[in-house]
């Protein structure tokens, strides 16, 4: 249980009056999980559970270490949220940003947010109201990792980021946690397009419940080597 | 917090300029109105009340942005989420204090005698300002910009047309205005005292309001 970043044991959440659970599962560390599933299966409510956004109803659930209610900013402060249908004060420049999150984060990397703009080409005199979807996405990105987060949570279970976005999103994932830069991660998708390329582990959601989890074998196949799913042999565990 | 209060700072700073062309506009529509009695009271009410604006202003940019689960996302104690929205409307206040001042100061060397309703007017505007904060900014954490916008505008229009209401508002300033050395500074420090009291009512109401929506 120590080598998982996160750990989920019967885990009961209120998702807007609908009862999500009870949950099992666990995400090891330098993983990159996914959790796949239609409208309204719970996907939202679990990253919102994870990143004590909503409290859980029941159960036990660890992430990064942190199992308390009491820790609740301590563990805020190790994760890093890219949500799809939440956008950051558009009016803002890219720059802005850099000086508002080192007020928030005390490991803030304002350097390192510089030099992700940089590799990303984001201009950073830009407001965010000019930023296209895939420069926003980008931005984002630098966003949640410049504090060096452990792990990074993805929920696009709105609307589907675009395929040329996510491969590069996933790839810059799949690199971070290869380079043990990042220690875990994990998506909320509606598609397991593209993940299961990427991901160590895929989640099926179905009503609240868990219909499946599939753990992804690597191990012949390097993931970030490989475009192609044919090259990853999946197990059902 | 600080985080937050530069962020509604910067927002406000984009759209600067039609704060001041609002302000500007509304000035001289009032100078031109020809009420001389109520002037310089009108125009500190108005400058203040543009800048009150700006708070709500703020609320509906968050909701319109869905930055409420951003916000949740970070590690911002939920004291620090509410006060930094009082904090904020405290700055817009003082601003507007420079700002109505300096615009009064102005005017008194167009009108006899004005100078003298300056401290007046600028205590009415405070006052009436932070009356009416204290009551939005509950109604704004609880109902949202929408709902919380409307009912806000109803209670501007009990305060600034009902004529009792703003007479009996203005016999009060006028009152203190009067009073001598000693006695009117007590009568700032009371003032000054409740409506630091309501403030703190207000705040400790909007922060309940946010922890049973958190906990939801």
């Amino acid at each position: 249980m120590s080598n998982d970043i996160l750990t989920m044991h019967d885990v009961v959440i209120d998702g807007n009056g609908q009862l999500i659970g009870p949950l099992s599962f666990a995400i090891g560390t330098y993983a990159f999980a996914a959790l796949i599933g239609p409208s309204h299966s719970g996907k939202s409510s679990i990253i919102n559970a994870i990143a004590h956004i909503k409290p859980i109803k029941s159960g036990f659930l660890s992430v990064c270490g942190y199992t308390g209610k009491n820790k609740s900013q301590a563990l805020k402060a190790q994760l890093g949220c890219i949500f799809e249908d939440s956008i950051f004060p558009y009016d803002l420049q890219v720059k802005d940003f850099r000086r508002l999150m080192g007020l928030i984060y005390d490991t803030w990397d304002a350097n390192f947010y510089s030099s992700m703009l940089d590799t990303f080409s984001i201009d950073p005199s830009l407001q965010l109201a000019s930023l296209d979807a895939d420069a926003y996405l980008k931005f984002e990105c630098a966003l949640a990792l410049s504090h060096h987060p452990k792990l990074l949570l993805i929920d696009e279970s709105e609307r589907l980021y675009s395929h040329s976005s996510r491969l590069e999103l996933f790839t810059y994932i799949r690199t971070l946690l290869d380079n043990r830069s990042l220690a875990g991660a994990l998506i909320a998708s509606r598609s397991e397009m593209d993940l299961i390329t990427y991901a160590d582990q895929i989640i099926q959601l179905e009503k609240g419940s868990i219909v499946d989890s599939d753990e992804i074998d690597h191990c012949k196949t390097p993931v970030h080597a490989s475009k192609s799913s044919k090259a990853c042999e999946v197990s059902i565990s | 917090m600080k985080a937050l209060i530069l962020k509604d700072l910067y927002i406000m700073w984009t759209h600067i300029r039609w704060l001041y062309i609002g302000i500007v506009v509304a000035v001289i529509v009032l100078c031109m109105s020809g009420t001389i009695n109520f002037l310089f009271h009108m125009v500190t009410l108005t400058v203040f009340l543009c800048y009150a604006f700006q708070v709500y202003r703020s609320f509906h940019y968050d909701e319109e942005s869905k930055s409420d689960r951003i916000l949740r996302a970070l590690p911002l104690r939920l004291q620090s989420i509410v006060a930094a929205k009082y904090l904020f409307s405290a700055l817009l206040l003082l601003h507007a204090l420079l700002i109505s001042a300096g615009i009064l100061f102005i005017l008194s060397f167009f009108i006899p005698d004005g100078a003298i309703n300056i401290p007046a007017s600028l205590v009415f505007g405070v006052s009436v300002t932070s009356l009416c904060l204290v009551v939005m900014l509950p109604l704004l954490f609880k109902y949202g910009s929408d709902k919380g916008g409307i009912i806000y505008a109803v209670l501007l229009a009990i305060v600034v047309f009902v004529p009792l209401a703003f007479r009996s508002l203005h016999m009060v300033m006028q009152n203190i205005m009067n009073a001598e050395g000693l006695l009117q500074i007590s009568y700032y420090l009371i003032l000054l005292v409740i409506i630091l009291i309501l403030g703190l009512i207000s705040y400790r109401i909007s922060y309940c309001i946010m922890r049973s929506k958190f906990s939801s």
